[in-house]
């Protein structure tokens, strides 16, 4: 027997159940594009996650996640990575240009490029992660400081302007354009040294437990990390001696900067253990395992002058990096638990305001009687 | 206005509080309020009133709506071979009764009276407590090779309370709402409920399947193991209870198996309603085979030893609807 | 124009999900596709792009306190669950485009024609409401029914509770009511009665605001929920302070102090 829905036009078995040919879509949710749900007649029902029975654990819902889990695909900490590398090759040349004699010219045009090239591919990452990338200059409607990513755009499109600019003319030694150059590059690298860290605060400004746990060590931890990348890109790169020396001094410093500033991390966001568990476990934890071990190695060959290996080391620990904390923090939406416990350990809103009065009031709550083994236990 | 969103409080007016919401269809709240007032027309109870005859207007009057023929005066008395309406005397509150009186005892109209009384269902788990009649003396038995009963009681085959019932989200067997796609959404699948003890005793998982059998045919349902299902204590014996909803079969957008499929056909003796609320049948893990169906291949397991549903001199209704005037006969 | 929200009183709750329909259908939105979960009677787990009600079944160990109940140890606890439309939104705070506004009825709002689908308020909420709808690409969420407020007319959601459970109104009246009610509880013995959300400190207040009887972990509500912007001053001052290092470590790099 076959079975037809009401014969509409267009949404048929679009899941709104109106006939277009009948009536019109009007309502607040009638301009959703719905792809997914199309088809006609029966439609299968998956295998339900298999749970002792119904009856919930009080502690959280059925163990359902509280929060929403980011919805950022690899392009996002793909981006922290290139966009962290370039600012901090743009603060590494600002340096060079004002502070360095010409034995480090090469560098600084070095830079130039490294700079521009990741400001235009950070924008490509960006606009590809956007759910409509034709409207990418949405971002740039209003400015909004309270909004991270808001601010960031601002920086990023001034980065890119100062880089290229820097970057075009970084041949440019005397005349008119030389010094509009060097002004340029060093604008692209004042500009830079947000780029390279600001990533972290937009991170923290979320309710992704693990990364607003870990507020405070976050930016810093990026820009160490973008220090590294910087100086793993370049330690890739054929240098003058001159060039090579301050190189491997930015990577020295930035890979025990990063070291350190990982360990804080960890003992900050890890007041809740349950936040952290996810830098310890799964996919994340190995990555920033990997992560941690690749920076350590690299600062390891950076030491002992090997400058290709320092690289290749750098570079994988610095992207490692950020996979490793935009997954974890995926992972710790997933657990509720993570969140729950934060806040009921004053890490919540009482951290600003006080203790909220629900928050006692839910302590009040009289304890179950246990005779149940919780779900997910 | 919209009578229905009203939402005076109690306080605020009278006991009836008829300015809460609205009772169709004349905003009355009590049945057959007349019996609230004496045969004079006078309240009972002062504190309890809800109607009397107000001899000035020569009408019924009240805190509620009377229910009653507004201008009868309590005196009234039909004059004899008077008919209908008229022939109900002022102090007959019962008025949809053609006597208008309040039946206790029930001497004709239904064909099982005339007193109430409690019988087993066709298939139970406990012999009758309160007679040695097992079921309703009176009750239709559709004797068919496709619809096998099981035994009257203790049947080791089907130990199990079957019961079926409705969920909010869907509409009797689910024919036009499992084509919504919003209350598809909302109870996709068909399930059975079941208490952890039951499914601890048959290994049943939670969000697994579950196959249900009874002597007409078998279903799957998905296993919901849940403390809403309480196990039954009848006599000293624990009973098992396996809660269906009724929403699924072949057509719409989510489809399953339909629990009326493992029903008994045996018809209540006033208005032939099958015993879809209690009966028995089994439960096992996993997934059915194929849709036996004791419609193509009889039984679906090996009878055993009848036990008596009636008495010697008991013989139930048999096959079709019996006519008015094979009632009379009897 | 006056504040507008939601009480939703939890106790009233029959678990009809008569919210969740109505606003589907009045909203025009898809279903979710189907998915059997098994946990009680809640097969759409979650608010989402296109669930902006959500009704959660919670089965209790517990009785509720002066039930009294032939199941004995034991409650079954409803909630239908909505936007919360926080005084201090996340979501509206992060949102880069200005694509999220608050409206003269002091409700969140998305407006589609301007969102450009970054995600970052997905990730600001802290409750979990505003989600992206994948083949959509722009966030969504619970509009307060705007377009019926603009009609005068309440949200479908609380205009189809048949229990009065979803309650619409002006947010002073409805706190005040929703305190007689509790204290009303109190009285009849629900004495874990309380009020989640009429003054949330994380959020400065919720819009829309709820009666519980249980800790709001068991409803999937976050016990001390906060908006993220509150909290990251400390970010950006971390920001400066490390900007200012990584300055001077740049030239000392160069200059080899």
């Amino acid at each position: 027997m076959k079975w037809h829905l009401s014969p509409g036009r267009n949404r048929d078995g679009d899941g709104r159940n109106i006939d277009e040919s009948l009536g019109v879509l009007a309502g607040e949710g009638a301009h959703q594009d719905v792809r997914e749900t199309a088809g006609k007649g029966a439609r299968p029902v998956p295998e339900p996650k298999e749970r002792a029975e119904s009856t919930a654990d009080r502690d959280s819902y059925y163990g359902l996640p509280m929060l929403k889990e980011p919805v950022w695909k690899w392009p996002i900490p793909t981006y922290f990575y290139v966009g962290g590398l370039a600012g901090a090759s743009a603060a590494l040349g600002m340096a060079a240009g004002r502070f360095g004699g010409p034995e480090l010219r090469p560098l600084c045009e070095r830079t130039r490029i490294i700079a521009a090239g990741g400001a235009v591919a950070s924008s490509a990452l960006l606009i590809w992660d956007l759910g409509r990338p034709s409207r990418f200059l949405n971002m740039m409607r209003v400015f909004r400081p309270t909004s991270p990513m808001n601010v960031g755009t601002w920086l990023l499109g001034a980065f890119g302007g100062f880089s290229t600019i820097a970057a075009l003319l970084r041949q440019k030694r005397t005349g008119l354009l030389g010094p509009i150059g060097d002004a340029a590059a060093f604008a692209a690298g004042v500009a830079g040294i947000p780029l390279a860290g600001y990533t972290g605060v937009l991170l923290s400004n979320t309710s992704v437990p693990l990364w607003q746990g870990a507020r405070t060590t976050l930016p810093p931890l990026f820009m160490a990390s973008a220090v590294t990348s910087a100086a793993s890109a370049l330690d890739l790169c054929t240098l003058p001696p001159a060039a090579q020396r301050a190189v491997r001094r930015y990577g020295i410093a930035g890979k025990i900067a990063e070291i350190a500033i990982a360990r804080m991390l960890e003992r900050e966001a890890g007041v809740v253990p349950r936040v952290i568990a996810p830098l310890h476990e799964g996919v994340s934890g190995s990555l920033w395992k990997a992560a941690k071990i690749c920076v350590v190695a690299s600062l390891a060959a950076g030491v002992l002058r090997q400058r290709r290996l320092a690289g290749w080391l750098g570079t994988v620990g610095s992207l490692a990096l950020r996979f490793a904390m935009v997954k974890a923090g995926t992972a710790s939406t997933l657990d509720p638990r993570a969140s729950f416990e934060q806040q009921r350990a004053r890490l919540g809103a009482a951290e600003v305001t006080g203790p909220a009065p629900e928050l006692e009031q839910g302590t009040a709550v009289p304890a179950p009687e246990r005779v149940l083994v919780p779900a997910g236990a | 206005m919209n009578q229905t969103a009203r939402r005076k409080p109690g306080r605020e007016q009278d006991w009836v509080a008829k300015e809460w919401a609205w009772a169709w269809p004349d905003n009355r709240r009590i049945l057959y309020n007349r019996a609230s007032a004496d045969p004079d027309g006078k309240p009972w109870s002062e504190r309890k009133k809800l109607v009397w005859w107000d001899a000035e207007k020569k009408q019924w009057t009240g805190a509620d709506t009377p229910d009653f023929i507004k201008d009868r005066p309590p005196s009234y008395r039909p004059a004899p071979g008077t008919t209908g309406v008229d022939a109900l005397a002022g102090d007959d509150p019962f008025i949809m009764e053609a006597d208008g009186k309040g039946w206790l005892f029930a001497p004709s109209g239904i064909i099982d009276g005339p007193l109430p009384t409690h019988y087993e269902p066709q298939e139970s788990v406990v012999e009758n407590f309160l007679y040695g009649q097992q079921c309703n003396p009176k009750r239709l038995e559709y004797s068919r090779p496709d619809n096998p009963y099981h035994r009257a009681f203790a049947d080791p085959r089907f130990p199990f309370v079957l019961t079926t019932y409705r969920l909010t989200e869907h509409h009797t067997a689910g024919g036009m709402t499992r084509v919504l796609s919003w209350l598809s959404e909302l109870m996709p699948q068909m399930f059975c409920e079941v208490s952890p003890d039951l499914a601890a005793l048959r290994g049943l998982r939670h969000g697994g399947w579950a196959t249900i059998t009874t002597a007409r045919g078998e279903i799957e349902a998905r296993v919901v193991v849940t403390r809403r299902m309480p196990v039954l204590r009848v006599r000293g014996q624990v009973v098992h209870q396996i809660g269906l909803p009724y929403h699924w079969s072949l057509v719409g957008l989510v489809q399953g198996d339909a629990a009326n499929d493992l029903t008994a056909f045996v018809g209540d003796p006033n208005v032939h309603i099958q015993e879809s609320k209690a009966f028995t049948g089994d439960i096992q893990p996993g997934r059915r085979s194929r849709k036996r169906r004791a419609a193509y291949r009889g039984e679906l397991r090996a009878s055993v030893p009848e036990l008596p549903r009636d008495l010697p001199q008991v013989e139930p209704l048999q096959g079709r609807v019996p006519k008015q005037h094979e009632l009379a006969k009897e | 124009m006056s504040k507008k929200g939601f009480f939703t009183d939890t106790t009233l709750c029959i678990g009809c999900k008569a919210c969740e329909v109505a606003c589907k259908q009045w909203n025009q939105l898809p279903d979710d596709g189907f998915k059997f979960t098994g946990l009680s009677y809640d097969n759409s787990e979650h608010l989402g792009s296109s669930t902006w009600r959500h009704v959660a079944f919670v089965e209790r160990p517990m009785a509720l306190g002066m039930q009294v109940s032939g199941a004995g140890n034991f409650s079954w606890l409803m909630m239908s669950d909505v936007c919360k439309h926080c005084a201090r939104a996340g979501c509206l705070e992060s949102c880069p485009t200005g694509a999220l506004v608050r409206t003269e009825y002091d409700s969140v709002y998305v407006q589609p024609d301007v969102c450009n689908g970054c995600g970052y308020c997905v990730s600001a909420c802290p409750f979990g409401v505003i989600d992206r709808r994948e083949d959509d690409g722009r966030a969504w969420k619970c509009t307060l029914c705007y377009d019926r407020l603009k009609a005068d007319m309440t949200p479908a959601c609380a205009k189809h509770c048949p229990t009065a459970s979803i309650q619409f109104g002006d947010l002073v009246e409805l706190r005040v009511r929703a305190q007689q009610r509790v204290e009303e509880l109190h009285r009849r013995g629900t004495t874990e009665a309380y009020l989640y959300g009429a003054d949330q400190p994380g959020t400065e207040g919720l819009n829309a605001f709820f009666l519980l009887v249980d800790k709001p972990e068991a409803y999937n509500l976050p016990p001390d929920p906060v908006v993220p912007t509150r909290k990251v001053r400390r970010s950006w001052v971390s920001l400066a302070g490390a900007a200012v290092a990584m300055a001077a470590l740049a030239v000392a790099a160069v200059t080899g102090v």
